[in-house]
């Protein structure tokens, strides 16, 4: 079934539509949130979150934006939320974010992926954000400062901020690498 | 005067994410900015490695079925909160209306209304509960 149907069931109050709706889209705000949080409880918490809030405003959604991209903004604010009230979101180490990958991978794209985990960790979640957002999930500067509730010039600037880090990184001799 | 090298680094980061197009300014530079072509190389590079994290976890069916059961319970929790206030706010007018009247000298009147409702009430009670069930969602169809 269209995803499209399964809205307008949903908003009439069809559960199980719903249910359908949300497993969909439900490795989209997952992987979304190991990005954002580099902690795989942290986003398993906020999944659930998500998830339930969805549940509960389904009637407010308005599909003039994709359904993924409602998730995404509920996530986003609640994840915002929760760094405010815990601490200890802000970076705890997490071993099970490794385990989320093909075993076949080779070790080489392993330490390849820790290492971006490292230089992602560096960046203050507002920065990290647009960066995902768009390098992950591919959605315009628009989109993205729609969903972080912030100017467009913002969401550049950001970006660019990561993008050069991070560049910068990979050719090694940076200021991040040394401090790891 | 023409844009700077770090001008075009910017633009060269929009071009890598389709937010600008490749445009005729932007490959003259490239043709003759050494630097900025090495650097537009390695932008692509660092793009496409920076795809390892792109990792796709597992649906959790159980996951969202508990989201389901604990948005039942929170609707639930609202419901008999709101049902509650509608409650109370009834009788109380219910109960001013019986005393003005009482007072008015309509209390026979009251006594037959009283006597009425008692009577009736058993049959409609069947009603209430098929209504109730049914704004619950058990009613079985
Ligand atoms: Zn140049």
């Amino acid at each position: 079934m269209n995803e499209e149907i399964l809205i307008k069931l949903s908003k009439r109050g069809d559960k199980k539509a719903l249910e359908k709706l949300l497993q969909m889209n439900y490795s989209i705000v997952k992987g979304y949130l190991i990005k954002m949080t580099l902690n795989e409880e942290v986003a398993d918490d906020i999944t659930q979150e998500t998830m339930l809030k969805a549940i509960l405003n389904i009637k407010k959604y308005k599909p003039k934006a994709k359904f993924s991209t409602w998730l995404i903004t509920i996530a986003t604010n609640t994840y915002k939320d929760q760094l405010r009230k815990d601490k200890r979101l802000v970076y705890k180490e997490d071993k099970d974010l490794v385990d989320d990958i093909d075993v076949e991978k080779s070790i080489l794209i392993k330490s390849e992926f820790e290492e971006i985990k490292e230089i992602l960790k560096e960046f203050s979640y507002e920065k990290r954000m647009p960066f995902i957002l768009k390098h992950y999930y591919d959605y315009s500067y628009k989109e993205i400062a729609e969903i972080m509730n912030c100017p467009v010039g913002t969401v550049r600037s950001r970006l660019h901020y990561c993008i050069k880090k991070i560049k910068k990184h990979m050719e090694g001799g940076s200021d991040i690498g040394k401090k790891l | 005067m023409g844009k700077s090298c770090e001008n075009y680094k910017d633009i060269l980061i929009d071009i890598i994410y389709e937010e600008k197009d490749f445009n005729k300014d932007i490959k003259d530079h490239l043709k003759h900015c050494d630097n900025c072509m090495k650097y537009y190389k390695e932008l692509k590079d660092t793009k496409n490695r920076l795809n390892n994290l792109n990792t796709e976890p597992p649906i959790e069916y159980r996951k969202i079925s508990k989201a389901f059961i604990k948005a039942d319970e929170i609707k639930k929790k609202k419901s008999n909160i709101k049902s509650l206030f509608v409650f109370m706010l009834l009788s109380t007018i219910f109960l001013t209306m019986v005393v003005t009247l009482a007072v008015n000298g309509f209390s026979k009147e009251i006594i037959y209304f009283q006597i009425s409702t008692y009577v009736i009430f058993p049959f409609i009670l069947p009603f209430m509960i098929k209504k109730r069930a049914k704004k619950e969602g058990y009613d079985a169809k």
